[in-house]
Formats: C-alpha cells, sequence, structure tokens
C-alpha cells in the first residue's frame, strides 16, 4: 500500500491548499486527514511532483467542501451563531431603551418617525440614519445610568417567561431547536403584543411610553438567558458528538 | 423499516469490506489507497471520514488513534476495525443481495434492453 520511503522527497504539499483544510476540518480530525493526505501526497511527488500538487488540491478542496457544509449545518455553527444573534440584539435593545428615554425631538428624522413611535413602531428607527449615526456615541453613556433598564412588569414577565422555559425543560427534555423557538417566540411576545394593544385601543402619548418600555424592556431581559439555554442545549449535542469519536 | 433493519450503501459495503481486508493496518490512507486500486474508486479521503464517521454513529465501526510518524509530520494515524455489530449488517446485506441475484444472469450485447 502506502510506501515506506526513508527520505522523502523534500517538496512540501501546497501551503495553501494545507491552510484550507486546517481552517475547514474539525479538531479532531484534522491531524488524522492532514497526515493521511501528507503521507500520499509524498509517496506520489516521488514520481511526479506536479501530479501529487494536482491531487493533494484536489483532496483539500473536496474534502474542505464536504465539512465546510457539516460545519454550516452543525450544532456547533448554530451555537456560535446563537450567540452572535443574541447579544447583538441584546445591545440593539440597550441603545433603543437608551435612545428613547433621553430623545428629546425628532426634528432631524423622517416624517413619518413621531406616528410610527405612536404607533410603538419601534423597528421604524432601524432605518434612520439619524439613529445609527448616534450609536458610536450612544454605546458607552448607554451603560451609565442603569435605572432607565429597570421596569417593573418587564421584570415580571422575564421571571415567569423563564419559569416555563425551565418547566417546560424539566417536563418534556427540550432539544435545542425546541428550546430556541421557545425562548426566542417569549422574547418577542411583548414586541407583538405592544403593536396590537397600540392599534387596537386609543392612547394618549403619555400612556404609550409604559407600553413601549415593556415591549422593549421585556426581552432585554430575557434574551441572555434565553441565548445562554439554547446555547447549553447545543453545546451538549456538538460534546456528544465529537465524545463519539475520542 | 426500522432504522435498525435497514440496509447499508454500497460504500459503507466497500469502506467496510476495505477495513476487514487490511485488519490492523486500517487507516485514511491505506482505506483510500486499496479503493482505487482494488475496485477503480478514487474517493476523497474527506467522502471516505465521513462515511466511517457516520458508521461509527451507528456502531459498525470503531477507531482509535495510532502512533504519531515523521513521515506524516509527525501526526497520528486514526486506524478503524469493524465492530460485530457490522459483520452483522454486512453479512445480511450479502445475503440479500445473493437472494435478489439468484436466477439472475447478465449477458452483456449491445442492446441494452436485452441483458436477462
Amino acid at each position: 500500500m502506502i510506501n515506506q520511503h526513508p527520505e522523502r522527497n523534500k517538496t512540501a504539499p501546497p501551503v495553501l491548499a494545507s491552510l484550507l483544510l486546517k481552517f475547514s476540518l474539525p479538531r479532531y480530525l484534522c491531524d488524522n486527514i492532514s497526515g493521511d493526505l501528507e503521507e500520499e501526497f509524498y509517496d506520489l511527488a516521488d514520481r511526479d511532483i506536479n501530479k501529487a500538487r494536482r491531487w493533494y488540491w484536489q483532496q483539500s478542496l473536496i474534502t474542505s467542501l464536504i465539512y465546510l457544509n457539516k460545519k454550516l449545518a452543525s450544532a456547533a455553527f448554530a451555537a456560535a451563531l446563537n450567540r452572535i444573534l443574541a447579544v447583538s440584539v441584546f445591545m440593539l435593545m440597550v441603545l433603543m431603551v437608551f435612545f428613547l428615554s433621553n430623545m428629546d425631538s425628532l426634528d432631524n428624522y423622517s416624517d413619518g418617525a413621531w406616528d410610527a413611535l405612536m404607533a410603538g413602531r419601534i423597528d421604524f428607527f432601524l432605518s434612520e440614519p439619524e439613529f445609527w449615526g448616534t450609536v458610536p456615541g450612544q454605546l458607552g453613556a448607554a451603560f451609565y445610568d442603569l435605572d432607565m433598564y429597570l421596569n417593573l412588569p418587564s421584570m415580571l414577565f422575564a421571571m415567569l417567561s423563564l419559569g416555563i422555559l425551565l418547566l417546560l425543560d424539566k417536563r418534556q427534555g427540550l432539544n435545542a431547536i425546541k428550546m430556541a423557538l421557545w425562548g426566542y417566540t417569549l422574547c418577542s411576545l411583548p414586541y407583538l403584543w405592544g403593536l396590537l394593544e397600540i392599534a387596537t385601543h386609543h392612547y394618549a402619548p403619555r400612556e404609550v411610553g409604559p407600553i413601549i418600555a415593556f415591549m422593549l424592556i421585556s426581552p432585554l431581559y430575557l434574551l441572555l438567558p434565553v441565548g445562554y439555554l439554547v446555547n447549553k442545549k447545543l453545546s451538549s449535542a456538538t460534546a456528544q458528538h465529537v465524545g463519539k469519536l475520542l | 423499516m426500522s432504522d435498525k433493519e435497514k440496509f447499508l450503501g454500497e460504500f459503507e459495503q466497500m469502506a467496510m469490506l476495505a477495513l476487514i481486508r487490511l485488519g490492523e493496518e486500517a487507516y485514511g490512507a491505506a482505506i483510500r489507497q486499496l479503493l482505487d486500486e482494488q475496485v477503480d474508486r478514487s474517493v476523497a479521503i474527506g467522502a471516505l471520514y465521513s462515511t466511517l464517521e457516520r458508521l461509527e454513529r451507528k456502531g459498525m465501526v470503531e477507531s482509535w488513534l495510532g502512533e504519531a510518524t515523521a513521515q506524516r509530520g509527525g501526526r497520528p494515524k486514526r486506524y478503524f476495525r469493524v465492530t460485530a455489530k457490522g459483520r452483522q449488517a454486512l453479512k445480511r446485506a450479502r445475503e440479500a443481495m445473493d437472494t435478489l441475484w439468484c436466477g439472475v444472469s447478465l449477458r452483456l450485447t449491445n442492446n441494452p434492453g436485452a441483458l436477462v
């Protein structure tokens, strides 16, 4: 099978192809697969170095594609995506609450800004360049005064939601997908409820404020704990898969 | 048909037979070369490992790390072996094929429709 040459051909496998493999292969298999390829590469290179290089590239590309595809569909990738999304949306909520708590005028915003705000459509401001223009300046200041993030109804809703999630998990043993579905649905419920509540009632501007606070601060409390619970499920799924191979 | 009763795929059978033929020397590069030389099946090492990983999850193959050699840049080999469950599945797949082949004879002609 494999020739055991005492003196190896000094030409090394293509560096870029090796880097591609290192990037795409899971850590527990990287050394084994790279070693197998290197062994065959030197064997081929003794006869025809160009053929060996072509073969190594071909093998690396196909192998990388197979494992990149697996990586994209894997629990580890989903866990990373879950962490990024949960933290990003959490930060966005922090900025929104800070913006709405400190905003004194909507003069620089589009015409419909006030109407959107009164309708509870906070997402409207995400498409406003003026809002994003103030973000860098807000990032530091947003954490100075934490009082603006305290909201009793939101706290109660968050505690109730987390209680429901933990109870469901205890009784039914939720998997990662169900945990994410339940958790993120609970996170988005206050916002959806707020939109519906404002649309179906006639509230004075002063009365809309507490509803908007509930819409934004409830997910703020829930996002990180839910993200953590989903991540825990995904991490255990990854560990079970890798554990079988070690 | 339950999950346990599912038959092995063609490449799964080939990979497992290669493991049996190679015995104690069944590791990635050797398996890949045996398939290439014996049945003219040139596969990517990634496709082979992917299949072996799947078989390992099903409990039909087991693997362990071997020695790290200078020839492989100090990287260890991963050796594979077919388990008793895997041998049973292979036997079952062969019996099924033997049963289906029984009484069938192929005579290659220019007319693909006139094989039997």
